[in-house]
């Protein structure tokens, strides 16, 4: 056979050799090499995990206790309408209990805030009344209702403001409660 | 000029590396050797023990060896030129082309010819280099360069050179070159080139420096023979199997290595199995409660306390009689008041002092109206709820006074309601 066709054989038969042998052993080894490598990774992490047992037991305790300081002022509510009008007749109450009437109550939105189940309702309310006493309301409120931020208020009178001058005063509340959370 | 210490330690290697490799070749093999500074051309058999007797890889083929031809070809290509020469000896096997450079767009080239019979007398790969070319090679390259003239060699091939020409001219001495004359008629070398005779004893001495001196250009002067019965002795078939089995050994044990210690994790980590599981389990779950803590304490961080306003605006209605509110308004963290006094600047200052007060400035231009100045001041309130710790991060001794003056607001709100009237008025 001449010699040409022997070299043409020969780099036929060495990519051949390459293509069908080298090249699937090499893929095979690095299929292999990654495998052992997350392998390696998971054992050192469940390693790390086991030692880290008593951090865990920290962290668990320091979160429980954030938690409970985050949701111990939201009220937990079964229903979210009947709480609604829980609400509206607690405030009308205090209202009457400081001479201060309710003439505007109204419950504009109600989004979850995709934590804990926790909902926030905004509620645009107007109370009219002697200056002293809107004024100990609007304490009251801030007081009692800690889960209430008070987003926005607009107080208004005729004349000089003193203590038998009539206000109007409106807030524009966010109220946050907390709904079960599902089975 | 080098040191003669550096010359004394250079001349050993070198004189090894010169009787090893370099070898002169005339009908016989002779070694370059060193003598007392000099050196000599001697037989072979005289230096190197009988069975070292082959040649070095270097050979200095004597004239006697090989033909030489000069002709002038009108291509001014190279590669044109390289065509023809090629097609032109292409029955020879070792041949080795000098050109020239391009004169009148015409090239001389002086052929050398190594006939088979020569050329397999060397069994295994080696440099020829024809020594008419090395001589008239270093003769262009030397540091002083003489008048072109011819040299005449009687030392073992006996021929003329002339170092003149553009290309190297040499003819050896026989019945149609007798002498000078005839040399130069023969190959029309001018006829007042002086013509100078080569002393037997520095011949040697002139080699060795023309190999020194052609060096860098040593590969246009010579010709590879290429041993063909060494080139079928090289194991290609054994080292390709060789090569291949090595590698696929290598693969398959490093293959083996990771399917082993796979195993050994896989075992260990179902040996740690059902704890990890609970502990990432935990892990997982508390994360998910911060990331949610996070999510919920971010979104309840704006909440604002603005209660304590009443306390500042019951202040300035005591404290300056001429005060008159209009109304306020929250403008997203700030409070606006409107109204009119005497001064308005004093109940800015008075803001600016209050200690529920974080800032306080005009919020538009103060208007003078019948002794009154209108103005409409915005505020900021210190945030902290009434009572119980303050929320938000001010300073300690900060916190402390704004929370214990904000502690006292309803009271003080009941208590000073009197007052308010009567401010008021």
């Amino acid at each position: 056979m001449p010699r040409n066709k022997l070299i043409l054989i020969g780099i036929l038969g060495s990519l051949l050799l390459i293509k069908f042998v080298f090249l699937p052993l090499s893929e095979m080894q690095q299929d292999l090499h990654q495998q052992l490598t997350v392998l390696n990774k998971q054992l050192q992490r469940s390693k790390a995990l086991l030692e880290e047992q008593s951090v865990l037991q920290e962290w668990q305790e320091s979160q429980s206790s954030r938690l409970e300081s985050l949701l111990q002022p939201l009220p937990e509510v079964s229903s979210a309408s009947q709480y609604r009008l829980s609400l509206q007749q607690e405030i009308q109450q205090l209202a009457a209990e400081k001479q201060v009437s309710v003439t505007f109550f109204d419950w504009l939105t109600d989004l979850p805030l995709d934590a804990f189940n926790v909902h926030r309702g905004k509620v645009s309310l107007r109370v009219e009344g002697r200056a002293s006493q809107v004024m100990q309301l609007h304490v009251e409120l801030e007081k009692r209702f800690l889960h209430f931020s008070i987003r926005d208020i607009r107080a208004s009178w005729r004349g000089a403001l003193d203590q038998e001058r009539r206000i109007e005063l409106n807030f524009l509340i966010d109220v946050d409660y907390k709904l079960p959370e599902a089975a | 000029m080098q040191h003669v210490v550096i010359n004394k330690y250079l001349a050993r290697p070198l004189n090894w590396l010169l009787q090893k490799n370099v070898s002169y070749w005339h009908q016989g093999c002779y070694q370059i050797c060193s003598n007392n500074g000099s050196y000599e051309i001697v037989p072979a058999q005289k230096v190197m023990p009988e069975k070292n007797k082959r040649p070095g890889r270097l050979i200095i083929l004597s004239r006697w060896h090989y033909q030489e031809f000069v002709n002038h070809y009108p291509i001014a290509r190279l590669s044109e030129l390289k065509q023809v020469l090629k097609t032109e000896f292409q029955q020879y096997k070792h041949v080795l082309h000098y050109i020239g450079p391009l004169e009148q767009q015409r090239r001389a080239v002086c052929t050398v010819v190594v006939s088979d019979e020569t050329a397999g007398l060397f069994d295994k790969n080696c440099l020829l280099i024809p020594e008419s070319l090395l001589l008239w090679q270093a003769a262009q390259l030397g540091e002083q360069k003489d008048l072109p003239k011819v040299l005449e060699m009687r030392t073992h091939s006996e021929y003329f050179l002339y170092t003149g020409g553009v290309v190297p001219v040499s003819q050896r001495i026989n019945s149609f070159c007798l002498n000078e004359q005839n040399f130069k008629l023969n190959n029309g070398v001018p006829e007042d080139a002086p013509c100078e005779r080569v002393s037997d004893q520095f011949y040697a001495d002139n080699l060795v420096n023309a190999l020194y001196t052609t060096l860098p250009v040593l590969s246009k002067v010579m010709l590879f023979k290429h041993s063909s019965s060494q080139g079928e002795a090289l194991p290609v078939k054994s080292m390709s199997i060789a090569v291949a089995s090595v590698t696929i050994l290598y693969f398959l044990i490093v293959a083996g290595y990771y399917k082993v210690a796979i195993d050994e994790r896989q075992a260990e980590l179902q040996e740690l199995g059902p704890k990890v599981n609970h502990l990432l389990d935990k892990q997982q779950e508390l994360q998910a409660i911060s990331d949610e803590a996070s999510r919920l304490a971010r979104q309840r961080m704006d909440k604002t306390y603005n209660a304590h306003l009443w306390q500042v605006v019951i202040g300035l209605l005591r404290d300056d009689e001429s005060l008159m509110l209009q109304n306020l308004a929250s403008d997203n963290d700030r409070i606006v008041l409107r109204g009119q006094a005497r001064q308005a600047t004093e109940v800015l200052a008075r803001l600016q002092r209050s200690d529920l007060v974080e800032n306080a400035r005009f919020d538009a231009s103060v208007r003078r109206q019948k002794d009154m100045d209108m103005f409409v001041i915005s505020l900021k309130l210190i945030q902290s709820p009434l009572s119980e710790k303050p929320l938000n991060e001010k300073s300690g001794a900060e916190i402390k006074k704004t929370d214990a003056a904000a502690g006292n607001v309803t009271s003080e709100i009941t208590n000073t309601s009197m007052e308010i009237v009567d401010a008021a008025k």
